[in-house]
């Protein structure tokens, strides 16, 4: 995703982005993350279901199990 | 990737590529509940038994953390883990090349602020110990030995802190144990006081019960909000997001309330939260020394995990970035030394204030990158733009600045202050029904939305795709 954003931006400067005014060794880590290989995911639906379940659904739970205590 | 480039990874702000993010669940899960649980964990459980019974107390306390918990995760949790980067350089995309050092001071403020905190208490810990075991003589003045004390855990946290991620990881393998001594002594004082822990009766519970339940689910959340400083620094390490989801709600989110009932207990059946105060009373010298040991591993495991956290945030800075990693570290500890060394009981006694009002802020925060993140950009962060400090770049909005985060800042940080004040705990309007930090976080996060869409993207700036 961040290598479409990025390829949009640099195809619109027309000058082939902001390579250069970095860090090389910064450079190179943005390079590799830009790749789709190099970046990690977002949440998946499991991670979805667990939040859902430990975030909302058992504060719900024990909110009502703890007023009627 | 070489070793040496791999092992200064983590002691820089810049992202983390996957081979170097190794931490796996259980090791997050240990090391964020290693960070998690301190003394502030019974402090909260004495609060919150000031309005609520034991099982009430509980619930909302748990309720609350669970929820709060859920925000920090969803506010810094995808941009930090996606790109391997903290909690503070996940802001630019909303704060701007120049307005993330808002939230940058408000993780140094915080952090430090806290550490200080609980390295006296791990100072006064240590030197109560030291009297109970007989390495003292009993009514030393506390004075002297605080200070030193104090400082040497500082230095301690340094040698530690040199390896970076990996000494975080090290001491929370070690010092996890404690959050089980932590379940003995709650173990310990309800079995012991049953009959006084259900017949007590909450000491500063007002007539309006709801009132008293939404203020123990307001304490946790606020609470859980404070660990935004300290997530992202912890969960870059982690491979992916997949990772990171179970580890932060339980390891993080869970222990605070869980530690937390032993405060509660405390407070209800002996009129104190303290257990190095009350376990010498239950079951005599060797549980002091034992509860003395756990307040003491608590502390010291919490510093580490927050000045770690503290010189990764300040790395973001330029000037920081280039600096020796041990000079970073010297510079974050230098203030908690400080502290220690010249006031610690001033601060102790003043300094509580100001991180209430400290806290107010990162409700609205959680809730403008929510917004941003979900809604505006929907999971589209630009990473090069993040560490391109140029006037043209995406994120330098005006000047580096983004009016749409810093109004929506005080918006949200006005709607928590009308709503309740944190020191009194004077409420207004609809605090009993909705909390103070969701509206907070909801009000920010609107704010931030409708700035954005009529003034920012209509501008071009933000690198938002209209």
């Amino acid at each position: 995703m961040a290598r479409i954003v990025a390829s949009e931006r640099d195809a619109a400067a027309g000058n082939g982005g902001w390579a250069g005014r970095l860090p090389p060794d910064l450079e190179a880590r943005i390079v590799e993350l830009e790749a789709v290989s190099g970046q990690t995911k977002d949440f998946d639906a499991r991670s979805w279901a667990w939040l859902v379940l430990l975030g909302v659904i058992v504060p719900i739970a024990l909110l009502i199990i703890g007023w009627w205590l | 990737m070489t070793p040496r480039r791999e092992s200064a990874a983590d002691k820089s702000a810049w992202p983390l590529l996957p081979a170097e993010r190794h931490w796996g669940r259980w090791r997050l899960t240990l090391a964020l509940a290693t960070a998690a649980a301190a003394t502030w964990c019974y402090l909260i459980g004495e609060f919150v038994g000031y309005y609520l019974n034991f099982f009430q107390a509980a619930c909302a306390l748990t309720a609350g953390s669970m929820v709060g918990m859920l925000l920090v995760l969803l506010a810094a949790g995808p941009t930090c883990v996606r790109f391997g980067i903290d909690s503070v350089a996940a802001t630019k995309p909303q704060f701007g090349s120049r307005g993330w050092t808002i939230p940058a001071t408000m993780q140094f403020l915080s952090i430090i602020g806290w550490n200080s905190l609980l390295l006296i208490f791990f100072a006064k810990s240590v030197t109560q110990l030291l009297v109970v075991i007989g390495g003292l003589p009993e009514g030393i003045h506390s004075a002297g030995v605080v200070p030193t004390t104090t400082l040497l855990a500082c230095a301690v946290v340094f040698v530690v802190l040199l390896r970076g991620a990996s000494g975080v990881s090290v001491v929370s393998n070690v010092l996890v144990g404690h959050v089980f001594i932590g379940l003995w002594m709650l173990y310990l004082l309800v079995s012991n006081r049953w009959p006084e822990l259900m017949a007590a009766k909450p000491m500063l519970a007002r007539p309006d019960h709801l009132w008293n339940y939404t203020t123990g689910v307001e304490i946790g959340i606020s609470t859980l909000l404070s660990w935004w400083p300290y997530l992202g620094a912890m969960i870059r390490m982690a491979p992916n997001a997949r990772t990171i989801a179970v580890p932060v709600m339980v390891g993080m989110g869970a222990p605070v309330p869980l530690l937390s009932l032993i405060g509660i207990a405390g407070i209800l059946a002996l009129n104190v939260s303290d257990p190095s105060a009350w376990l010498r009373t239950v079951g005599g010298t060797g549980y002091a020394i034992v509860a003395l040991l756990f307040v003491a591993a608590a502390n010291f495991g919490t510093a580490i995990a927050g000045i770690y956290a503290s010189a990764i945030g300040l790395r973001n800075f330029k000037v920081f970035e280039k600096l020796p990693w041990s000079l970073v570290l010297l510079i974050t500890i230098l203030p908690v030394a400080l502290v220690g060394l010249f006031i610690p009981e001033l601060f102790f006694a003043k300094f509580g204030a100001f991180l209430a009002f400290i806290g107010v802020g990162f409700a609205p925060l959680c809730g403008i990158q929510i917004a941003d993140y979900y809604l505006l950009r929907r999971g589209r962060i630009d990473l090069r733009a993040i560490f391109d400090t140029g006037a043209a770049a995406p994120y330098a909005f005006w000047g580096g600045f983004n009016p749409a985060a810093l109004i929506a800042m005080v918006v949200g940080c006005g709607v928590y202050l009308y709503l309740l004040n944190p020191l009194s705990y004077e409420s207004h309007g609809p605090y009993r029904f909705v909390t103070a930090s969701l509206p907070a976080a909801l009000s920010a996060a609107a704010a931030f939305v409708l700035i954005t869409k009529l003034l920012v993207i209509p501008a071009g700036r933000g690198g938002y795709v209209r």
